[in-house]
């Protein structure tokens, strides 16, 4: 599904002394099938867009087109229940939100709740579960048994099992071990392509950013900074310092190169790239053919 | 000296499960030592942790604090001498005000009023929190929650500071903040910390690293010799530090860098020796 933003902007409790501002004057595009990434500092905005994508919030002004479904500040709740079921919204902390007595109930609940029967539901529930590494043996525990990064899991599995067109990730991996996240990161990029999803991604890991990302869109203070491709976004280090952006992890290093006396004709941004720079750079040990 | 922390062959098993949390573990830590446990998700951090200050008690093993051994009845004691901060900046907070909360272990303990007030002030400023003494805790960042929950453990003036991955769910600037934090705290020298961390360059700060997996001590050392071995890293379930992972890349290339881990600002000094153009 297509999704645009037209001059949206969002103040939480409008109207009262109270009132602060969320988000103005966005104007973005995501494309269907495409793999997005959001960056800013904490309480750019990044959440309060996340929950337009779904109608958790609903502009003040401007408009949200997702799909066919446009929103605007007079649309009505009953008129977002499809929606809903389309765009699957991953928060922060996932885990906060499980709820039923057993793994499998919880991750069923959502496809019972769209009107499937129950073994039906279960079904959906399983291959979800397997899909995130789940194992059979845990479906009957209670999920607060679990190990935080196993709670995760299972929260995604519950999102997984509506079977969105739209999944968005708030802060996906925060709290995992690197393998975790690693394996979590994976585990989206292949529901997405095979699934063919719009992804809409929040996250401070850069390098994920550079590895995944089509798109990447910085927000500062409720606004789009940028736009663009992780090459044109991280090639500007010292506009990232300004913004109090982190760079890929590969940026600390590049920087220490070059007050060193090492030259890069643009900024590497994974490991590959680094060193097909930094190799010429060097004297090599003599190797015959 | 008497180790800060003793422990011998502790084993534990939770109820409701077949495989040991923690199977034979033997660690000795000397006081004022900065160190990092690391070991992916479930392989038995927290569970010694949590053991360390007898919000568990082992099964078989022993538990030394500061040379006493924890029993039912020393554990208020020692308790008063670990502090722990937690993963979820959110789940610790009781007080209605940061000030609040920041006395309320010390009103658990006893502590006269008289002086929790000038203790909760010291503990404040030492996170840098004063101006938020009368803030309600739930609307403070993700990094100032934490900074207020180690103010808290620092008022009851422990010996230990436990930190389990209580950077993990902070953003950059958060993470930042506390790991400063943590850093000018262990210049006081009074202090053992213990970091429990997922974030290598936060291990990398510690005198000894503690690999952990399956409930086992894997292996322990300075975090040159951890790091060097990437390839037992990488079995654990952990990646290695961006600079080894770039000699290694060199390495492969032909390029004669140094045999031994490297920090970045060596790393970057090393490979300027081997410039072309020199
Ligand atoms: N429920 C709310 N009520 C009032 N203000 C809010 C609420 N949620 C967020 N805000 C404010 O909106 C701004 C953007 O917040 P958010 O979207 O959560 O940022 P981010 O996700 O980038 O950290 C911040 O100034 C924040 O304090
Ligand atoms: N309350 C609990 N009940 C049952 N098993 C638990 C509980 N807490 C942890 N475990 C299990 O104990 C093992 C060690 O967990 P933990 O100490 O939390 O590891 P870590 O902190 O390294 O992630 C894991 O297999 C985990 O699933
Ligand atoms: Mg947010
Ligand atoms: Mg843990």
């Amino acid at each position: 599904m297509d999704i645009t933003f037209k001059q949206v902007d969002y103040t939480y409790q409008a109207d009262s002394p109270m009132a602060t501002l969320g988000l103005r004057d966005i104007n973005l595009h995501f494309k269907s099938g495409t793999y997005n990434a959001i960056i800013g500092q904490t309480g750019s905005g990044k959440s309060t867009l996340l929950q337009h994508l779904n109608a958790l919030l609903i502009p003040t002004k401007g408009e949200v087109v997702i799909g066919q479904q446009v929103v605007t500040p007079q649309t009505k709740n009953k008129e977002l229940y499809d929606l809903r079921r389309k765009v699957g919204l991953v928060f922060q902390f996932p885990e906060s939100q499980l709820f039923e007595e057993t793994v499998l109930k919880d991750v069923a609940f959502a496809p019972k709740n769209f009107g499937k029967s129950v073994a039906e539901a279960d079904e959906i529930a399983r291959r979800a579960l397997r899909l995130v590494g789940i194992a059979p043996e845990l479906e009957d525990k209670m999920p607060f048994d679990l190990s935080g990064g196993q709670m995760r899991r299972v929260a995604i599995a519950g999102v997984l099992a509506m079977e969105p067109e739209v999944l968005v990730l708030d802060e996906p991996t925060a709290g995992l071990d690197p393998v975790g996240r690693e394996e979590m990161m994976t585990l989206f990029a292949k529901i997405q392509s095979e699934r063919n999803l719009t992804v809409i991604l929040v996250t401070h890991q850069m390098d994920d950013v550079v590895r995944y990302a089509e798109q990447v869109v910085v927000m500062e203070q409720g606004r789009v900074l940028k736009t663009g491709q992780p090459q044109e976004i991280f090639a500007d280090i010292p506009w990232l310092h300004q913004h109090n952006l982190e760079l890929p992890s590969t940026g600390r290093l590049v920087q220490q190169l070059q007050q060193q006396g090492f030259q890069f004709s643009q900024v590497p941004l994974t490991v590959p790239e680094l060193l097909a720079q930094l190799t010429p750079q060097l004297k090599q040990v003599v190797t015959y053919e | 000296m008497v180790p800060i922390i003793q422990v011998k062959d502790l084993t534990y098993t939770y109820q409701n499960s077949k495989v040991p949390a923690l199977q034979n573990v033997s660690l000795t830590i000397e006081p004022g030592q900065w160190i990092a446990i690391v070991g992916h998700n479930g392989s038995g951090k927290s569970t010694l942790a949590q053991m360390l200050n007898g919000l568990i008690a082992p099964q078989s093993g022993e538990v030394y604090i500061d040379g006493e051994l924890l029993t039912e009845e020393s554990v208020w004691a020692i308790r008063r001498k670990i502090g722990i901060v937690f993963q979820s900046p959110d789940n610790q907070f009781v007080g209605a005000t940061v000030a609040d909360d920041v006395a309320f272990g010390m009103e658990n303990n006893g502590v006269p009023r008289a002086e929790m007030i000038p203790r909760v002030q010291a503990a404040l400023a030492q996170v840098g929190m004063t101006a938020y003494a009368d803030h309600e805790p739930a609307r403070l960042s993700g990094g100032q929650k934490q900074r207020v929950a180690l103010a808290g453990v620092l008022a009851q003036r422990p010996q230990v500071i436990i930190l389990d991955e209580a950077t993990s769910m902070l953003d950059p600037q958060g993470r930042h903040d506390v790991v400063s934090l943590m850093t000018s705290l262990r210049k006081t020298g009074q202090f053992t910390i213990i970091s429990i961390t997922h974030d290598i360059d936060e291990a990398a700060l510690a005198d000894q690293v503690i690999l952990m997996d399956n409930g086992k001590v894997i292996t322990s050392g300075t975090p040159a010799e951890i790091f060097a071995q990437g390839e037992m890293l990488q079995q654990h379930g952990l990646t290695v530090p961006l600079s080894e992972k770039v000699r290694q890349g060199l390495l492969q290339a032909g390029v004669k860098v140094a045999d031994h881990y490297l920090d970045e600002e060596q790393l970057v000094k090393n490979l300027w020796t081997l410039h072309s153009n020199k």
